[in-house]
């Protein structure tokens, strides 16, 4: 639903009950208006000669009126000359009892007035049977009012009427014909006067009027009262709706064209209001957004950069192993045992690279999931050396290991424990020169701490390339050497490894020359 | 009598070669490609089992789970996937031994002899070593049968080094470990001791220095 349309349908709601409100108030009001009317119009009536002559003459005395706008005085027959009335809505309004001026409360058309004693029996009598209800509650004090449906008032005396009978004509009441007993209402009022003696002491005044239905069309209120304020209030909605329309489908548009462009353009809707909160919100999100595209397509081009270099570095070992099996299987026996050595130091580069590539794809992705699990370090040096020592035997490296007699337990991803134990063992024999050494030791300090030392007597690494050497491999250049470069990758995922796990990791020159890295970290 | 291993491996060529380089260490190999399933006849009398994990048809955790339930001859899994949550899950199953490809023929042989390797030494009982032989418990060292006086921490280093039946030692390990920290804690202290040890011990004596590292008793039957 469109915010105008839903904003116009709340205001009709709120309308729609204060127009009911309205309605019960003004219908209580008229009907009590209405009572208080007629009561202060019998006192009137009696007080200003009615009484004397309801006393003077009680067996006939009675009072029917039937005009538009004014009460008898008093009297015992008194025709009300006027135009013949029909229907309620020409009945004769007054203003009403209360001090605002309210106007519209309903006076009756046919009105007949009766005298009772205090005992409640009439002189007159052509006086009516009273209503069973009335002589049961009346206790001489309170006026009492009853109406039933049904039945209309009938003329006391037609002969009164100086009409014979004519209907409709100037100055007659209208015939009993025009009323239909089913739409109209009796009402009788007893009313005790302050005399309380005589004949006269109650008076009972009775009327008849159309029914009036309740629905809530039939008790509205005049339109004066409810279509102003209700009128005001929606147009004062659907003006203030203007501009918070507007605004909104200002900020609908620009969000779409930013989408539209991968969110490049920026959200400009300003305003502290809650639109223009809204539009904060939105630019904070596409700020985020573009971060995250950038951080994606780094990675994308990171990736693009490793499986480039990667290609080229698998490439090269894998064309020299070609062309030493190719040798071997002419059988140029002459450089047998060279090229045999040599195919089998490209297949280790090329499975230290493979290991290596499979780590790096999973640490390159930001946050590695790392595993924790207790990792037995006895065991790991035990494997590291083990798998070395093909390797070392072929390269006539000499590899020893110490570990302490009792295991020491870590806790940490294995698989990237093990991995960064093997990259620098590889590198140490690999970078090694025929008769050198390699020591793997794994040392526990009585502070439960561990350190795991990989120390050669090769050449090491120059100290001012000591630094650049862990750098991400990738991004040394073009002319980068094979040789040092998988030196760099191999380091460089020690140094990652010792990172995430919280280790200190330490590249230093060894007392013999070569090389010596420590991994430090707690047992 | 040679011990026998059970291979199950799916790939021919490399079936073929760990068979060969198994035979030649001296073992007895049964190898099996297809991942049928495993019955408790099979592993009767087999010191190991080495299960590839990439079988065909039958995925290697369900043979080892299955195995497992009649079986606890040890197992060494072979696997391409190198990553720890396959290793955890594997040693959860009951795997002994986790090896990632690609290998040399080498380390397969080396881990094989790890795991079958059966503990020689009686923990705390007598050592020998060459012409060597050491009683813990009465602390005294004999050379050819005739007992040799040692210091306390002379003992303490010979019997360190046999305890560990040819592995190396580290100095740092003795130091902090056989010398007094208060009077003689450091390295050097430590290879005099040591010097003395072999001067006492003859010209053959059977401990080695390892480079970079320390000290071993060369053993017997050590390459």
């Amino acid at each position: 639903m469109k915010l105008r349309l839903w904003l116009t349908l709340t205001v009709a709601a709120a309308g729609l009950v204060v127009f009911t409100i309205t309605g019960l108030f003004f219908h209580f009001f008229e009907r009590h208006s209405s009572e208080q009317f007629v009561i202060q119009a019998a006192f009137s009536m009696m007080n200003t000669g009615g009484r004397t002559e309801c006393e003077s003459s009680p067996g006939t005395w009675f009072v029917e009126a039937f005009g538009k706008d004014k009460w008898p005085v008093a009297g015992s027959v008194r025709p009300m000359p006027g135009e013949p009335r029909s229907r309620e809505h020409d009945r004769p309004r007054g203003p009403g009892p209360l001090g605002f001026g309210i106007k519209g409360a309903r006076l009756p058309m046919h009105v007949q007035v009766f005298a009772f004693d205090s005992g409640l029996n009439p002189s007159n009598p052509d006086t009516p049977a009273l209503d069973r209800r009335l002589r049961a509650k009346f206790d001489g004090e309170q006026t009492l009012h009853v109406s039933s449906v049904g039945g209309v008032l009938n003329f006391v005396n037609d002969d009164a009427w100086a009409c014979d009978g004519r209907d409709h004509g100037p100055g007659c009441p209208p015939s009993d014909g025009m009323k239909k007993p089913g739409e109209m209402r009796i009402h009788e009022m007893l009313v005790p006067m302050t005399w309380k003696e005589g004949p006269c002491a109650v008076v009972l005044i009775r009327w008849d009027e159309p029914v009036r239905e309740t629905g809530i069309l039939h008790i509205s209120p005049p339109i004066a009262v409810w279509g102003l304020p209700v009128a005001v209030m929606l147009l004062t909605v659907l003006i203030a709706a203007g501009p918070v329309v507007r605004r909104i489908r200002r900020l609908t548009s620009q969000v779409r064209r930013s989408a539209a462009d991968r969110y490049r353009t920026p959200i400009a809707l300003k305003g502290t209001d809650e639109i223009g909160q809204l539009a904060g919100a939105f630019e904070n999100a596409r700020a985020e957004i573009l971060d995250q595209v950038a951080r994606q397509e780094e990675r994308e081009q990171n990736l693009r950069e490793f499986l480039e270099n990667t290609t080229h570095d698998i490439s090269i070992p894998l064309t020299i192993l070609q062309g030493h099996l190719s040798d071997l299987a002419a059988g140029e026996g002459g450089h047998r045992d060279e090229s045999v050595a040599s195919a089998m130091a490209e297949t280790n580069y090329l499975a230290a690279l493979i290991g290596n590539l499979s780590i790096a794809s999973r640490l390159e992705t930001g946050t590695p999931t790392m595993q924790q699990v207790p990792v037995d370090l006895n065991a790991l040096i035990g494997r590291c050396v083990i798998r070395h020592r093909p390797l070392a035997r072929q390269r006539s490296v000499n590899i020893d290991h110490a570990i302490p007699e009792e295991p020491v337990v870590t806790t940490g991803d294995m698989t990237f424990i093990e991995q960064a134990v093997n990259n620098v063992t590889f590198n140490a024999i690999r970078y090694n020169k025929p008769g050198g050494h390699v020591a793997v030791i794994l040392e526990a300090a009585p502070d439960d701490r561990f350190t795991i030392s990989i120390i050669d007597d090769g050449p090491g690494i120059p100290d001012d390339q000591m630094a650049a050497i862990t750098e991400r491999y990738y991004r040394c250049g073009k002319e980068r050497s094979r040789e040092s470069h998988n030196q760099g990758i191999g380091l460089n995922i020690a140094g990652k490894v010792a990172a995430m796990h919280g280790w200190r990791f330490n590249i230093s020159r060894s007392e013999f020359g070569g090389l010596r890295v420590d991994f430090e970290g707690p047992a | 009598m040679a011990e026998r291993i059970v291979l199950l491996e799916d790939d021919r060529d490399l079936g073929s070669q760990i068979v060969n380089h198994l035979t030649k260490a001296g073992y007895a190999v049964t190898w099996r490609t297809e991942g049928s399933e495993p019955v408790p006849s099979d592993f009767q009398g087999v010191s190991l089992l080495i299960l590839d994990l990439m079988l065909p048809g039958l995925w290697g955790l369900d043979v080892l789970k299955r195995m497992r339930s009649f079986s606890d001859v040890p197992v060494l899994v072979l696997s391409a996937r190198n990553n720890t949550a396959d290793k955890v899950r594997a040693l959860k199953i009951g795997a002994d031994d986790y090896m990632t490809k690609p290998f040399w023929p080498e380390e397969l042989i080396e881990r094989v002899r790890a795991r079958l390797r059966r503990p020689t030494l009686q923990k705390g009982g007598p050592m020998t070593a060459g012409g060597v032989s050491l009683d813990p418990g009465a602390r005294t060292v004999n050379l050819n049968g005739v007992q040799i006086d040692l210091t306390r921490v002379e003992f303490d280093i010979l019997a360190a080094l046999m305890r560990r039946g040819g592995e190396a030692v580290s100095r740092q390990w003795m130091v902090f470990n056989i010398l007094d920290p208060d009077k003689e804690g450091s390295e050097r202290t430590l290879d005099v001791h040591v010097s003395h040890l072999r001067r006492k011990l003859g010209t053959d004596n059977p401990i080695e220095t390892v480079w970079g590292i320390g000290y071993r008793i060369r053993m017997e039957n050590q390459p």
